[in-house]
């Protein structure tokens, strides 16, 4: 797999004036990391969605999330979770404010350029339906690749192969998804969601319709995944205890991010987590 | 498993492309499996118009190859009958004109050579047919005949030779319909004859020949004329032979419709028919036919294909969250396009084998039948099995685009929400 730091130089190459000195050469070395612009910072995000009544969803959100931090989005239904997700994943586009990835405002990206930035920096988890239910686990985990450059493609076979054994479903690559349970399911899309290993990874609601149990298990996969590969997990969620997996709980309220309170959760200094757990390291020891 | 023996075979850079597509018809496929009894409509929607196209195709080059002999048969020779217009012979001939007139043809200025035919129908009550032209007995002298360029092929026996008197060369009709074979013998007008020969089949005209002597065929039409005057023998021509045509071949290099032109400015009473004109009448013929044929299929395949379009659009709203999905990953419309495409050339493909299987079946049965009567209704080719199933994936692919173009304005921001 591409290492997550060969991914960041490549965002930030695109927008070549942007990038500054600091990225090249070693990226998570201790002294380094603090000075890294976050990995994701959202600011004053604006969207209305029009209409005979518009509805404004996004009223000045933002918010910052470190590199290889799993946060879990907390909040009322209807309070601009998925809008804001949607956002982020450049599959919406807001009225005003930014968007971030490691310092480069990627709503400016060129339109042709949109599918290369969703393939290669994002991955996305729904809640549900997540599978093309016409092709089986290893076909659906393969999907990035059968739209990815030729070049990447040629590894794709054995990537989407070793993303099916870290979420442990290799054995059922040739099954179709109404072949599968829905944890079974969810754990496929997860492993589709890493196969180009993102910079980040959304999900929205990926145990919403899970059972107590399958949902630990889902959770306790992606917590796990984001330890060993250090990638970041955006992870909206409504249940309490899915959101104390994470390293911090945010939560939004009526088109904005609450501010934090200290201490809530399992919370952690942020600042700390990439820099005792460097993102590439356990890469390294796969390959 | 057979996908690792696969890389092997497959292995280096057309490897991911080759798994690509097959990855892409395995899809297409389960796609179509999806909704069975949607897919197995518009399929048989799409066979149907196939089974018409093919059928009609069969029958209309069936009718090309029939028409094609006549062409090669007629268009090295200027075909010289009586001027219309004029008096007729017995009902049983036709128009008659006397064969002395084919040595003053032959004196005419680039005429290579010339002979005359007489034909007259086999038999008193030849019945009219719609299935196979009436059986008729050709006079021509056998010497000349060997001259020519365009000759009936035999299947059996041999050729005519001068000085054949009472002999015959059958058709291969006439070999079903009598129970003849070289060796036996048949009456016709009254006067036995032998069987000499058995020409090869050729769906056309000779199929239903008697290939005779022209003086066999003379002492025939003057027993008719004989009889048609009343017995007494004595009235009409008088001594004079009469035959119903005279082949004329122009020397090389002749212009054939100048020629024509000059051979009826020089004999009086006579009509010429250049090759040209009877190429064309016969070519224009069987195009008319052709288009009636399979203009009539065309619109049944187009019928076909709306249900491809009609079935592709609800399964590209069926399957939009799927699309948005794939959007997601890093799908471009293209992909998308291709995808939805794919499917429907699948479509295409599947109707198109199934409708070609049953056309073939249906031609094979029926050719079977009438071939009893000494004809061949359908004649099915490579040719016409590849064109028609290549015509129903291009259909499939036409049918695509507008749905797949549907498909890729869907924005998944859109569908996600949904269920
Ligand atoms: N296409 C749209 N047109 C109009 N309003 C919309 C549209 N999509 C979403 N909304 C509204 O935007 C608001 C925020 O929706 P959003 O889906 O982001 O909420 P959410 O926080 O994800 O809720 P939930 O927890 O129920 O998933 C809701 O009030 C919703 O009705
Ligand atoms: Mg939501």
């Amino acid at each position: 797999m591409m290492a997550l730091g060969k991914r960041l130089r490549r965002t930030l190459r695109r927008r070549p004036k942007k990038s500054d000195g600091r990225m090249k050469g070693k990226l998570f070395t201790k002294q380094d990391v603090k000075d890294l612009p976050p990995m994701v910072e959202v600011t004053g995000l604006h969207r209305t969605y029009e209409g005979a009544e518009p509805v404004r969803v996004l009223k000045g959100t933002s918010l910052k999330v470190e590199r290889g931090e799993m946060v879990a989005l907390m909040g009322p239904s209807g309070s601009g979770k998925t809008t804001l997700l949607n956002v982020i994943g450049l599959l919406d586009t807001p009225d005003s404010g930014t968007v971030k990835f490691a310092g480069v405002d990627v709503t400016e990206l060129k339109r042709r350029k949109v599918p290369l930035f969703r393939q290669n920096e994002v991955g996305m988890i729904f809640q549900q339906k997540n599978l093309i239910q016409s092709l089986t686990a290893f076909e659906n985990v393969y999907l990035p690749f059968r739209y990815a450059r030729g070049a990447r493609r040629k590894q794709g076979r054995e990537q989407a192969r070793e993303a099916l054994r870290l979420v442990g479903m290799l054995e059922r690559e040739n099954h179709l998804p109404n072949q599968l349970s829905g944890g079974e399911q969810q754990r496929v899309a997860v492993a589709r969601a890493l196969v180009l290993s993102p910079a980040v990874v959304l999900a929205d609601e990926p145990t919403g319709e899970l059972d107590r149990k399958t949902s630990d298990q889902v959770v306790d996969l992606i917590r796990e995944l984001n330890k060993q590969t250090g990638q970041t997990f955006i992870i909206v969620t409504h249940d309490r205890s899915v959101a104390e997996r994470a390293d911090r709980i945010l939560t939004m309220d009526d088109g904005k991010v609450v501010p934090e309170k200290g201490g809530s959760g399992r919370k952690r200094p942020t600042a700390k987590r990439p820099a005792t757990k460097p993102g590439n390291q356990p890469r390294k020891r796969k390959a | 498993m057979p996908r690792h023996r696969l890389s092997i075979i497959l292995s280096r850079a057309p490897r991911s492309f080759f798994i690509g597509t097959i990855t892409l018809v395995k899809e297409a496929l389960r796609n179509i499996w999806r909704r069975k009894a949607r897919s197995a409509l518009t399929i048989f929607g799409v066979g149907i118009g196939i089974f018409a196209l093919v059928t009609m195709g069969a029958l209309s080059q069936s009718l090309n190859k029939s028409i094609q002999v006549g062409i090669d048969y007629f268009s090295s020779r200027i075909l010289v009958t009586k001027a219309s217009g004029g008096f007729g012979g017995p009902f049983a001939i036709g128009p008659q004109l006397p064969s002395s007139v084919t040595d003053r043809i032959k004196v005419i200025d680039g005429v290579d050579r010339a002979y005359p035919t007489l034909s007259l129908t086999a038999k008193e009550d030849s019945e009219l047919s719609f299935t196979s032209s009436p059986e008729t007995i050709q006079g021509a002298p056998p010497t000349e005949v060997a001259k020519d360029e365009f000759k009936l092929e035999l299947s059996e026996g041999r050729e005519l030779k001068a000085g054949d008197t009472g002999k015959t060369v059958i058709g291969s009709n006439i070999v079903q319909k009598e129970k003849l074979g070289v060796g036996d013998t048949v009456k016709l007008r009254g006067k036995k004859f032998k069987v000499v020969g058995v020409l090869r089949r050729t769906t056309a005209d000779p199929d239903s020949f008697y290939l005779v002597t022209l003086d066999d065929a003379l002492e025939l039409s003057r027993r008719l004329s004989r009889l048609s005057a009343g017995g007494t023998g004595t009235v009409g021509a008088g001594t004079e032979e009469l035959v119903t045509n005279i082949n004329v071949f122009p020397e090389e290099g002749v212009d054939s419709t100048k020629l024509t032109k000059r051979i009826e400015s020089t004999i009086s009473g006579v009509d010429g028919t250049p090759p040209e004109q009877l190429k064309k009448t016969l070519e224009d013929a069987s195009a008319v036919f052709n288009l009636i044929v399979l203009g009539s299929a065309l619109i049944a395949v187009l019928v076909g294909s709306l249900s491809v379009i009609n079935t592709m659009i609800m399964s590209v709203t069926e399957r939009r969250k799927e699309i948005g999905v794939k959007r997601v990953v890093g799908a471009r419309a293209r992909h998308i396009l291709r995808e939805t495409v794919v499917e429907t050339g699948l479509i295409g493909l599947i109707g198109g084998v199934i409708g070609f299987l049953g056309s073939a079946g249906l031609v094979s049965i029926v050719n079977a039948i009438t071939k009893q009567s000494g004809l061949e209704l359908f004649l099915l080719t490579p040719k016409l099995a590849v064109v028609a199933i290549g015509f129903a994936v291009g259909l499939g692919v036409l049918a695509g685009i507008y749905p797949a173009w549907r498909a890729t304005r869907i924005k998944p921001v859109n569908v996600l929400r949904e269920e």
